[in-house]
């Protein structure tokens, strides 16, 4: 029974704030109501008038916090990651400058082995084997005098 | 010099074996300083970059350090404010409901815009 009369309210009550969003009236001791209605005191009155501007606020603090909350994260994530971009450029420029370094040791060595000393060999060869004849022919004749 | 030039002429092939084996090895000599400078070279640089890399690196952590820091600092005074406008808004609330309270007792038909206003009720004698 009681479970009935309770569903009752609770199905009576949004009918009628949806209708004509509700009638009130004020009421002091004994005094009779025009309708069947819900009598709210001055505590819960004041309670209720407060409400709409309290949830505005609230609200607009909570989006104001929740804000600041992520352009803060989102800051910091932006700083870690211009650090990060620094460090690979960093790296970057290491490693473009060692690079260089070796072409410039290599090149260097390059040179100093392709230098045009043909000349220079030819004339040993040449001096070598003049030197290797005379040699040849004196041990031969050394050779015929014994 | 007479005696010299005999001994050359006598000696001439162990003379020009130590003399191209001379020969050899300085020029092996000279191949291997050239690669060792190569080698050294190539160390130091690697162990420059390193250098260079530690550094870099450690600046990186430093700034992540002081960005860390700055965050929390910053998220701790956003909450402190947001806890001061909170209770600041509690207050005025609590003001509001007290001077209601007031207009209540003392003039209630004051209020009767302000119900219908905000709730859209209509008021009935």
């Amino acid at each position: 029974m009681l479970n009935k009369m309770v569903l009752l309210i609770v199905l009576l009550i949004p009918s009628l704030a949806y209708a004509d969003n509700g009638n009130f009236t004020y009421m002091i001791e004994m005094q009779t109501a025009p309708f069947k209605g819900t009598l709210f005191d001055d505590e819960a009155t004041a309670h209720l008038l407060t409400l709409p501007d309290y949830y505005n606020l609230q609200c607009d603090l909570e989006m104001d916090y929740q804000a600041d909350l992520l352009t803060e994260k989102h800051n910091f994530k932006i700083k870690d990651l211009t650090a990060q971009v620094e460090f690979l450029e960093k790296e970057k420029i290491t490693i473009v400058e060692q690079k260089d370094s070796r072409i410039e040791i290599l090149e260097l060595e390059l040179k100093k082995k392709n230098k045009n000393d043909k000349p220079w060999i030819f004339a040993a060869g040449t001096a070598l084997g003049i030197g290797l004849t005379i040699g040849i022919i004196k041990s031969l004749e050394t050779i015929n005098e014994n | 010099m007479i005696l010299i030039k005999d001994f050359i002429f006598r000696n001439w092939k162990e003379l020009l074996i130590v003399v191209l084996f001379s020969v050899f090895y300085i020029k092996g000599k000279m191949d291997y300083a050239s690669l060792y400078k190569m080698h050294v070279e190539t160390t130091n640089q690697y162990e420059n970059r390193i250098e260079k890399l530690n550094v870099a690196h450690k600046e990186q952590l430093e700034k992540k350090d002081e960005a860390i820091k700055q965050y929390i600092q910053r998220v701790e005074t956003i909450r402190n404010e947001f806890d001061t406008r909170k209770e600041k808004i509690k207050t005025e609330r609590e003001t509001k409901k007290e001077e209601i309270h007031r207009i209540l007792i003392e003039k209630p038909e004051e209020l009767i815009k302000d119900i219908e206003n905000k709730f859209g009720f209509k008021y009935v004698e």
